[in-house]
């Protein structure tokens, strides 16, 4: 019990912690990138035609219940109840998919309309951002499904829980990079 | 204690998805607020940065390390970064496009 609790304390995690700032850079880089070619778009279509903001509204509220129930399965692992924990990351792998699905869905739609990476510097720059953050979502998907098994299979000692600890410490961090995606690239492009 | 935990995360998560649904209707309606679409982006902007302090709070659990706060300064020195990196690229390429494409 004693080590559960000191769990946020462990090297492990600020050195994690200090993984997750780098790519919080990655990302600023990528959001100078696309604030700079905003206007970009060489006669193709801008972010006002193209962006449908309802499904991007289910996204952005499916994203943050995840990092919510996210939360929750940690206060079961503390709390040392196995099913419930397994249950709540389960619920966040199923809303993850719902953001992927989603994302993918709507990359489709614009890749029909002609509005693929190649059309301009705004599109180029649109992919790259919102596909390193699908990315980000699908290795975090990936972990999920270890951290199911891992909750499923083995003890819950200091070791595995401070596993599923940064597990949880990038989920939360991939739905806060979102709130700065929905911000900037689809409220100002659907405003602009 | 983690009972607390549980309310803080309980609290985040309420505030979040209020923030995101105001955001979002202004997006959507930015008339419906009587605000000018420059004004809108400047309020949805706050609201990104209020949500973004709230859920650094109540779902990373920042500035509630025991001992010194290493992340905590780690993190602020990050976003010190950040804030130059985005600022001045905005800044300079802006007006690099103002001063080389003549406008008729």
């Amino acid at each position: 019990m004693e080590e559960n609790i000191k769990v946020e304390d462990d090297i492990k995690v600020f050195g994690f912690w200090i993984y997750l700032m780098t790519d919080l850079i990655i990302f600023a880089v990528l959001f100078a990138c696309f604030i700079v070619l905003r206007n970009s778009t060489f006669g193709g279509p801008s972010g006002h035609e193209l962006f449908r903001m309802s499904s991007v509204l289910i996204e952005t509220l499916a994203l943050l219940t995840s990092s919510f129930t996210c939360s929750l399965a940690m206060f079961e692992i503390q709390q040392k109840r196995k099913n419930m924990a397994t249950f709540w990351f389960a619920v966040t792998f199923a809303l993850g998919m719902v953001f992927l699905f989603i994302e993918f869905s709507e990359f489709s739609e614009l890749m029909d309309k002609g509005a693929n990476w190649q059309r301009s510097a705004f599109l180029s720059a649109f992919f790259t951002l919102v596909g390193t953050h699908g990315l980000h979502i699908s290795v975090g998907l990936l972990w999920i499904i270890i951290a199911i098994f891992r909750v499923w299979l083995r003890p819950l000692s200091a070791f595995n829980v401070c596993n599923i600890f940064r597990l949880v410490l990038f989920w939360h961090f991939l739905d806060l990079v979102w709130i700065f995606i929905f911000t900037v690239v689809y409220g100002t492009g659907h405003l602009l | 204690m983690y009972q607390k935990t549980l309310s803080l995360r309980i609290f985040g998560f309420i505030a979040s998805f209020i923030l995101t649904v105001a955001a979002f209707l202004i997006i959507i309606h930015p008339g419906l607020f009587h605000l000018e679409n420059r004004a809108a982006i400047v309020i949805i902007l706050s609201l990104a940065l209020l949500q973004f302090i709230i859920q650094s709070i109540f779902f990373l659990d920042l500035g509630r390390e025991t001992g010194p706060q290493w992340i905590l300064a780690f993190f602020i020195s990050t976003l010190f970064i950040i804030l130059i990196i985005v600022f001045f690229s905005i800044w300079i390429m802006d007006h690099l496009n103002y001063n080389m494409m003549p406008m008729s």
